[in-house]
């Protein structure tokens, strides 16, 4: 029992539970003072855990709990991400009079689930995380108790949430059987093509697959981004992707990629090219600008599992170079979006958004910038992952792929400048009546807009330490 | 002052621009067209050392600049030749211009306008003097934005139709260009075992022809839509008709160059072979479109549609003129690229005119102006004239020299293609009869005041070009030569290189290094 391989979760855990005890012991209405807590407390905590396990490769209960390189780097997305919704989160909750201090407990708990999802090496401890993230997940969806959509989202979601998680635990099951351990370097270093084991993968890939949103197992996606308080949405569209790709990257970074793995492959290949069919095409008929963000959050996750196909190549800093980048817009999109809202009231229609631009030139700006990059458009980040994703795959000999992604690329390119024509093409008509007095989000939209810029015009530090952070 | 980055300089002087007017108060709309002016004009001067420091002897690329950038092969590798010289004097030349003609027609959010307008300046600056198909790519994606703006916010009609048809046409384009680069780059990999995407490097590497094809097609897909090439042109009658005017006269005078640049500097010179193969289908597609450009036109009654349509025409005239691969149609082309800008930034100039002063762009709806407008009369005609290519001006020179480049090649493409003048000179003249003679059909039409100091001040130096290249062409020929004489030769050398070398059938590259 390694104390130092559990400091990160204990501390996480603790935090949690202190925010708990404030929010029970403080008879106040404004939970902000929570959220500023967590931001402080959140903030060591990175600066301390990278700096002092960065290359020490610590582990407990026999790599149960893996603290390599990879690990840490997750960390630091799962951090940056969660930061980030608490910031967009403070000012949010009160205009919303959402006045349940137990929201940020609950993000740190679903922190904590994510993180030994991606820092362990045995799929038991992975299911765990997996679970903790789930419920955190379902009771975050539905925080916002009086509103119906909130509930349907949250009942959605856990419905959906616990038949995958079974799939989950059936499928390790089997997978058990074959292999005789749960350490995925143990089972997928030899791939054993008995047909339980693969029906065994097959589950896991189901359960990961829902997570993820990937089609078809995708239909929870929409309803939920929808339904659930923004913020809420923003973390589902970033961080539990973060979780399931990095735990797929564990998985497939031990597959030889041989001859006879390459149903495996193929199927892979079948879902990234349907998500991202679907999803882009859906996106292009939805006026609710969460939806239409939950389908475009769909087509990027079909765009990253083209990042695990990148595997054969040693491509995965792809991958991980493409979860940065989408951090960074998709959050400061939603942020843009969440910038709108006023007392008791939420403006998430395009019609809402019509001349925008001019009355709130930054938010306008902002929104307008974050689109271009999940785009694709030079010089942002989202065109610089999608031109490394892409050609690594070109190299691995996926061009149809790669032509496929490129056409539904362009498909969206529709919908999100529809967004901007709205911004500045359309007069308002509307009276839009929203609180501007919001600095932590005006905070997140400059960090994930220089986000957007450095990487997209000067990624070489990030692209050094990416490599650094690669599975072996 | 020996090693001063002047590409670059040129290239992002006008972004610096932009971000000092973020900072500009939107009120001062006084303050941001002077400032607007100042700086592309200013860019202009700068740019004007490249013609100074030029060297006409030499055939490779000069002023070159290569910084390390992101790594693996993408580099920050700035040049030009007498190709591309010319091309980003036209674009700084016609920045100011277009900000002088907008003075008065863009009356809302002046200060977004020029912003716009100094991003398109930076990125169609930098697709001219980018070597590495990266950054080539990023600065040809870059001019998108801006021009969707411009046409959505500013533009007529169903301008939001025309912006989304625009935009999502044209990266059709480019996208199918990137999977063509990721091809290329991958394929390079597997030869060299290094990185590269600097077209210095690209261009000694020769493939075989049966996978030439495809990435030739790939690059050319994107220039054909932006040329245009019939019949991908579609979009291009309604961007030109309802962009306003300064968007109309960089869309006509700089963009549709970036397709012909595109087509001679990459596709041309990369993929050699495959381009003799597909060759006798390009050269249908362009008289098809002269001729079609042509008729079209006749049959507009929107004067600007008229003149949007004239432009598919010169620019089949040019893509003629590139196809048949010798030096003198070669060289007319890139002359009558330069005319095209000027004339037809000129036409689009003096529609806007009209268009500001008439609220109308219908020819039925004008008539007898010239009596009214003596000294616009007189340059609509001059611009006019320059369209045509009457001898003496600078029309002429480059359609004389594509002709008869055309004619070595085939008798047959040369009749057809000299049809577009006679077209040009029916549609043309006979717009001009309407517009400017006759009974004046239009009561408010009397109140129309001729051409004041700055109308007057953007017209004049058009119309200083025409005559001057029609009058003295050398000061341009004469730079362009050797390096349509290199282009030529590394087009048609490499031809007899891998018809002698093709021995591997299982390998799909073929990697030699040509000794200079």
């Amino acid at each position: 029992m390694n104390i130092l391989a559990l400091s990160p979760y204990i501390y996480v855990l603790i935090l949690s539970l202190f925010l708990l005890l404030l929010n029970g012991f403080k008879k106040d209405d404004k939970k902000e003072y929570l959220g500023y807590v967590l931001i402080a407390f959140l903030i060591m905590a990175v600066i301390v855990i990278v700096y002092t396990l960065w290359n020490k490769n610590v582990s407990s209960f026999d790599n149960g709990i893996l603290l390599d390189n990879f690990s840490l780097f997750s960390f630091c997305l799962l951090f940056y991400s969660l930061l980030f919704v608490v910031f967009v989160s403070i000012k949010y909750l009160t205009y919303q009079e959402i006045n349940f201090g137990e929201y940020y407990p609950l993000l740190l708990f679903s922190l904590l689930g994510m993180m030994l999802m991606v820092s362990s090496d045995d799929l038991i401890v992975i299911l765990l995380g997996l679970e903790i993230l789930a419920i955190a997940s379902y009771t975050l969806s539905n925080i916002k108790r009086e509103d119906e959509r909130s509930a349907e989202a949250g009942t959605k979601y856990f419905m959906l949430g616990v038949f995958s998680s079974a799939l989950i635990i059936m499928g390790i099951v089997l997978i058990y059987g074959i292999s005789k351990s749960t350490k995925i370097s143990v089972i997928f270093s030899s791939i054993n093509l008995a047909p339980y084991f693969l029906i065994g993968f097959g589950l896991v890939l189901v359960g990961f697959g829902f997570k993820l949103a990937l089609v078809p197992f995708h239909s929870w996606a929409p309803d939920v981004f929808e339904g659930a308080p923004t913020p809420v949405t923003t973390f589902l569209s970033v961080s539990p992707k973060i979780a399931g790709f990095a735990v797929l990257l564990r998985i497939f970074s031990r597959f030889s990629f041989e001859l006879n793995q390459k149903f495996i492959i193929d199927t892979l290949w079948i879902i990234s090219a349907l998500t991202m069919i679907w999803g882009n095409i859906a996106a292009l008929r939805q006026n609710n600008l969460k939806r239409m963000l939950a389908y475009s959050s769909i087509a990027h996750s079909g765009y990253l599992l083209i990042g695990i196909m990148n595997l054969k190549v040693r491509g995965d800093w792809t991958l991980l170079f493409y979860l940065l980048a989408y951090l960074f817009m998709n959050v400061g999109a939603f942020a843009s979006l969440i910038s709108l809202t006023g007392k008791k009231k939420e403006y998430c229609e395009l019609e809402d958004l019509s001349g925008i631009g001019y009355r709130y030139p930054w938010i306008g700006g902002f929104f307008s910038l974050f689109l271009l990059s999940l785009a694709g458009f030079p010089p942002t980040a989202g065109f610089l992952a999608k031109f490394y994703l892409f050609s690594t795959a070109v190299r691995n000999d996926y061009v149809v792929l790669v032509i496929i992604a490129i056409i539904t690329t362009l498909i969206s390119v529709y919908y999100y400048l529809r967004v901007i024509v709205f911004m500045y093409m359309k007069e308002g008509i509307k009276e839009i009546s929203i609180e501007l007095e919001n600095p932590p989000l005006i905070l997140t939209l400059f960090l994930c807009a220089l986000g957007v810029l450095q990487l997209g015009i000067f990624p070489g530090r990030i692209l050094y330490w990416i490599q650094k952070a690669i599975i072996l | 002052m020996e090693k001063i980055p002047i590409l670059s300089l040129i290239t992002f002087l006008p972004l610096a621009g932009a971000l000092i007017l973020v900072f500009v108060n939107r009120s001062r709309e006084n303050l941001i067209k002077h400032l607007s002016v100042a700086i592309s004009l200013l860019n202009f001067i700068v740019s004007l050392k490249l013609y100074i420091n030029f060297n006409p002897e030499f055939s490779g690329f000069q002023f070159q600049e290569k910084y390390a950038w992101i790594g693996m092969g993408i580099n920050y590798t700035m040049g030009i030749d007498g190709l591309s010289l010319f091309l980003v004097l036209l674009t700084t030349f016609l920045m100011p211009i277009s900000f002088l003609c907008s003075w008065t027609a863009i009356k809302d959010k002046v200060k977004e306008f020029s912003i716009f307008m100094l991003l398109l300046s930076t990125g169609m600056v930098g697709v001219f003097v980018s070597l590495n198909l990266f950054l080539f790519y990023v600065f040809w994606e870059i001019t998108l934005i801006p021009m969707y703006f411009l046409i959505g916010i500013w533009g007529t009609g169903r301008k939001i139709y025309v912006t989304l048809k625009f935009i999502l046409f044209t990266m059709l384009g480019s996208l199918l260009m990137l999977v063509s680069f990721f091809v290329l780059y991958s394929l390079y990999f597997k030869a060299t075992g290094s990185f590269s995407l600097d077209f210095q490097d690209l261009s000694q590497f020769i493939l075989i022809p049966s996978v030439q094809i495809w990435l030739f097609l790939g690059f050319s897909i994107s220039f054909a839509i932006k040329l245009p090439l019939f019949p991908f042109h579609t979009w291009l009658p309604d961007a030109h008709t309802e962009a306003p005017t300064a968007g109309s006269v960089l869309l006509a005078g700089v963009l549709l160059k970036m397709g012909a640049y595109g087509f001679i500097r990459f596709a041309f010179t990369l993929f050699p072979e495959a381009l003799m193969t597909c060759r006798p289908y390009i050269v249908l597609l362009s008289l098809l479109g002269i001729i079609y450009g042509g008729l079209m036109a006749l049959a507009q009654k929107d004067v600007k549609r008229l003149v949007a349509y004239s432009s598919v025409s010169h620019m089949g005239m040019i893509m003629l003129g590139l196809l048949s691969l010798n030096r003198e149609s070669v060289e007319g082309a890139i002359y009558q690229m330069l005319n095209h800008g000027i004339s037809t930034g000129g036409l689009f100039l003096v529609v806007g005119f009209l268009y500001e002063k008439a609220h109308t762009r219908m020819l039925n709806e004008f008539g007898g102006l010239s009596k009214q407008l003596p000294l616009f009369s007189a340059i609509f005609v001059i611009i006019m004239l320059s369209s045509i290519g009457l001898p003496g001006l600078n029309g002429f020179i480059g359609e004389f020299l594509i002709l008869i480049g055309v004619f070595k090649v085939s008798v047959v493409w040369a009749a057809l293609g000299a049809t577009g003048i006679i077209l040009s000179v029916a549609y043309l003249l006979w717009a001009f009869q309407r517009v400017m003679q006759g009974k004046i059909k239009n009561e408010r039409f009397l109140n129309f005041k001729d051409l004041n100091l700055r109308e007057l001040f953007y017209f004049l130096p058009i119309v200083l070009f025409v005559f001057w290249m029609g009058i003295y062409p050398n000061f341009i020929l004469k730079r362009t030569e050797n390096t349509v004489s290199k282009i030529l030769y590394d087009i048609k050398y490499r031809e007899k290189i891998v018809v002698q070398d093709l021995s591997k059938k299982d390998k799909i590259y073929n990697y030699k290094l040509i000794d200079k």
